[in-house]
């Protein structure tokens, strides 16, 4: 499918036989065309004898005729055969093809099976494990087990706990002084003035407007 | 056989008594060539016509209702009584093959035996012929230059069928192997029988 230039397709052994074969069908084709062509020319020539009253004329033109037409009727099952000799040969070099497909992935799998043998698997993780241990005896050998000794880990631990308190501490005692006087504060003014006041002012405009609009459009009809 | 489709009409500039003698002034002989390359450029389209002899008169056409003797003659014109010289047809077809490119002798070697018209170029025809051979699914199958042209079983577009078999060998040859996309089979009378294109 792709641009390649001055690579022309290979002609097998294959696409001579099939070549062949449909020359054959070609020619068949061919001569069918040239008989049909008499037959008619006959009919035609058998009717213009009838019209001469030419009787054994128009007779012997129909028996040619009827001839001919038994050639065609062979031709045709011989191009059934040639036809399905071809189908079968096309059919057979797909198969040919899958099967070669079919063995390409099989060998393609069994390399890669080879390549992944539990064993292999094994020992590779097992030497993983076995560098990964390695690590860890150099870095203690060397004192670095995370970057920090033990007595720097502990310092670190100690000043985060001072940090804790100084931060912390400061929050703790606003908190508890801010939370009893709230509890007094917000009930008593919620309940009493506010909700039922507003809701009875606001329908009573909406309904003055939907009068408004039902009862503008009612003038104009009436006029 | 009957002629199926109407007359080709000719542009008006066939009934212009002039065009048929070769005009003197260069500048009007060039327009004057162009023009009558441009009517049978039309012309051989209008009637699928391929092939022309070197005297103008058309060689093959795709069409099998048309019948190519009773079609109006290009390099006549009955109702002003006037046909071009011998002479002056083979100086248009000099311009329609050297100058615009769209002819071609059918054999460079023996220029009577007249010239290709290539209303279509060969890359177009080339192009057709292999989305044809894509679209049908028949990459890498062989044909037969008889199913490629005659065949009206498997589906061949109107555009190709009954295309000229030299032409359609020369597109084959000139345009599709050229390209890597195709290669010949020879018959045993040593013909270009066959093609198989991928």
């Amino acid at each position: 499918m792709g641009q390649q230039t001055s690579a022309p397709p290979k002609i097998t052994a294959q696409d001579k036989a099939i070549f062949q074969l449909k020359q054959q069908r070609d020619k068949l084709k061919q001569y069918q065309k040239k008989i049909s062509i008499i037959i008619d020319k006959q009919s035609n020539l058998a009717k213009v004898a009838i019209q001469h009253k030419q009787l054994d004329r128009a007779k012997f033109y129909l028996r040619a005729k009827k001839q001919q037409e038994s050639i065609i009727s062979k031709t045709y099952n011989q191009l059934d055969n040639l036809e399905g000799l071809i189908g079968t040969i096309e059919f057979k070099l797909i198969e040919k093809d899958v099967l070669y497909g079919l063995q390409q992935g099989n060998d393609v799998l069994k390399k890669l099976n080879n390549e992944l043998s539990i064993d292999k698997i094994d020992k590779v993780l097992d030497d993983l494990q076995d560098e990964r241990v390695k690590v860890d005896e150099i870095s203690d050998a060397l004192g670095m087990g995370s970057g920090l000794t033990n007595q720097e880990e502990l310092e670190v631990d100690e000043e985060f706990e001072r940090l804790e308190l100084e931060v912390n501490g400061d929050k703790i005692i606003p908190e508890t002084k801010v939370d009893e006087p709230k509890v007094e504060l917000p009930q008593v003014p919620d309940n009493k003035i506010m909700p039922e006041a507003p809701t009875n002012e606001l329908e009573a405009p909406e309904e003055e407007q939907e009068e408004q609009v039902t009862s503008k459009p009612n003038e104009p009809i009436a006029i | 056989m009957t002629t199926t489709i109407t007359d080709f009409i000719f542009p008006k500039i066939h009934t212009f008594p002039p065009l048929y003698t070769k005009q003197p002034n260069s500048t009007i002989l060039s327009n004057q060539l162009d023009s009558w390359c441009q009517i049978i450029l039309s012309y051989c389209e209008y009637y699928r016509i391929t092939s022309l002899t070197i005297n103008g008169i058309p060689k093959y056409t795709q069409l099998e209702t048309i019948d190519l003797e009773k079609i109006p003659p290009i390099f006549e014109n009955k109702t002003i009584n006037r046909t071009t010289n011998d002479d002056f047809k083979s100086s248009i077809i000099h311009h329609l093959i050297y100058k615009l490119n769209k002819a071609e002798y059918i054999n460079p070697k023996k220029p009577e035996l007249g010239i290709y018209i290539y209303w279509r170029s060969l890359v177009e025809w080339g192009q057709l012929l292999y989305d044809y051979v894509d679209n049908s699914g028949q990459l890498g199958t062989v044909l037969t230059i008889y199913e490629l042209t005659k065949s009206d079983e498997n589906g061949l577009p109107d555009s190709l069928k009954n295309l000229d078999e030299t032409l359609l060998i020369k597109i084959v040859k000139d345009f599709l192997i050229k390209q890597g996309k195709a290669q010949i089979l020879m018959t045993e009378d040593n013909e270009i029988g066959g093609v198989k294109i991928v």
